[in-house]
């Protein structure tokens, strides 16, 4: 893959809206600044997660600013580890991709999660909205067409497996969410 | 084309088994999970969905991409938006264990992003097919997208409560039959 280094901003909206063309530029050799995305995008997943939890006073605040750390913990470690491990899928399929480049798109798939957290985050504090399911699980949901993308691109075109990978990305996070709200 | 084309079947079959998933798990009772009347309805109002959806994506991308056809074929642009429907799988799947594993009773979400995600690749599909990507095919595609997701939502909630009604009259009419035999 050919390493153009473009402005964090572009690629996040570029992977959120057209993932296809932002792609070929996705910052490919800072796989930190991508980890980073993705840190942030649970974080703010969690962090809504633990104030929809205060608001109806099963957990106090405390609780939800430790939970927004465990959600940038959760995108910066096992986002990237996730990524990891379907790099050594997809390294089967013989991707020309290194490590840290499967990593750093992988991560990068969350941009949406990012951008959805962020108004999400807004809506909880200004109107009081409940909005991790709304605004969180939609943004994680949104990832899987950039992830499909993404693999296929990978693996030179392979849909099935594209699909199947980015399916059990998605049911991961989901039942790992699920699990962490239940601590 | 040929190669473009193999699969339509299995993609088919797998397309009407997203949009019956979405439509069984969208109009199923929760107390219920198993009732035949919600679980038929759902079925039917899936596939009905599945079948427009497909049918205004291709109608309107073949509209605004005539050189397509003529250069690839009729077929070309149905097999394009089959191919991105493909997409719609990771999202049934994920609600399916949604509702049955974490007891989230919140469908059109995993639908409406999933159409979002079907529409885009099928934009992206027309754009391998002409050896460019246009913008015009992504937004003609997310506006049907985000229309079918509205028309869903709205429709949805707006249909909620047929299926008990078919059990009523079909209860109903089971009371009747059993007073005259």
């Amino acid at each position: 893959m050919e390493k153009v280094k473009q402005p964090l901003l572009r690629t996040v909206m570029g992977m959120m809206l057209s993932p296809a063309q932002a792609l070929g530029g996705a910052l490919a050799g800072r796989w930190y600044i991508s980890a980073a995305v993705s840190a942030l995008a649970f974080g703010l997943f969690f962090l809504q997660t633990g104030l929809d939890l205060y608001k109806t006073g099963q957990r106090d605040f405390l609780f939800a600013l430790l939970f927004a750390g465990l959600g940038l913990l959760y995108g910066a470690v096992f986002i990237p580890l996730l990524g990891s491990l379907f790099w050594g899928v997809i390294k089967m399929a013989k991707t020309q991709m290194s490590l840290t480049q499967a990593v750093s798109v992988f991560c990068l798939c969350y941009s949406g999660a990012l951008i959805y957290g962020l108004f999400g985050l807004i809506f909880s504090l200004a109107l009081g909205w409940k909005t991790a399911v709304a605004f969180g699980v939609t943004g994680v949901l949104w990832a899987t067409g950039p992830m499909i993308h993404t693999i296929r691109r990978m693996t030179e075109g392979k849909t099935a497996l594209s699909i199947v990978l980015s399916t059990v990305a998605g049911i991961a996070i989901l039942v790992s969410w699920s699990l962490f709200g239940r601590i | 084309m040929e190669d473009y084309q193999k699969g339509n079947g299995l993609r088919g079959f797998l397309r009407m088994l997203c949009f019956m998933v979405f439509g069984v798990l969208t109009f199923a009772n929760p107390l219920d999970k198993y009732n035949p009347y919600n679980i038929g309805f759902g079925v039917i109002a899936g596939l009905f969905f599945g079948f427009f959806c497909r049918l205004l994506l291709v109608w309107l991308l073949s509209a605004f991409n005539p050189q397509v056809k003529e250069t690839h074929g009729h077929k070309a642009i149905s097999t394009a938006v089959s191919r991105g429907m493909l997409f719609l799988l990771p999202f049934a799947v994920m609600a399916f264990v949604s509702f049955f594993y974490l007891g989230w009773y919140m469908t059109s979400g995993f639908l409406s992003a999933g159409i979002m995600a079907a529409a885009a690749s099928a934009s992206i599909e027309i754009g391998r097919l002409k050896q460019k990507q246009e913008i015009k095919n992504t937004v003609i595609t997310s506006l049907v997208a985000a229309a079918f997701a509205a028309l869903w939502i709205f429709g949805s909630g707006f249909l909620a409560g047929v299926p008990g009604l078919i059990e009523g009259v079909v209860e109903f009419l089971r009371s009747q039959a059993g007073n005259l035999f």
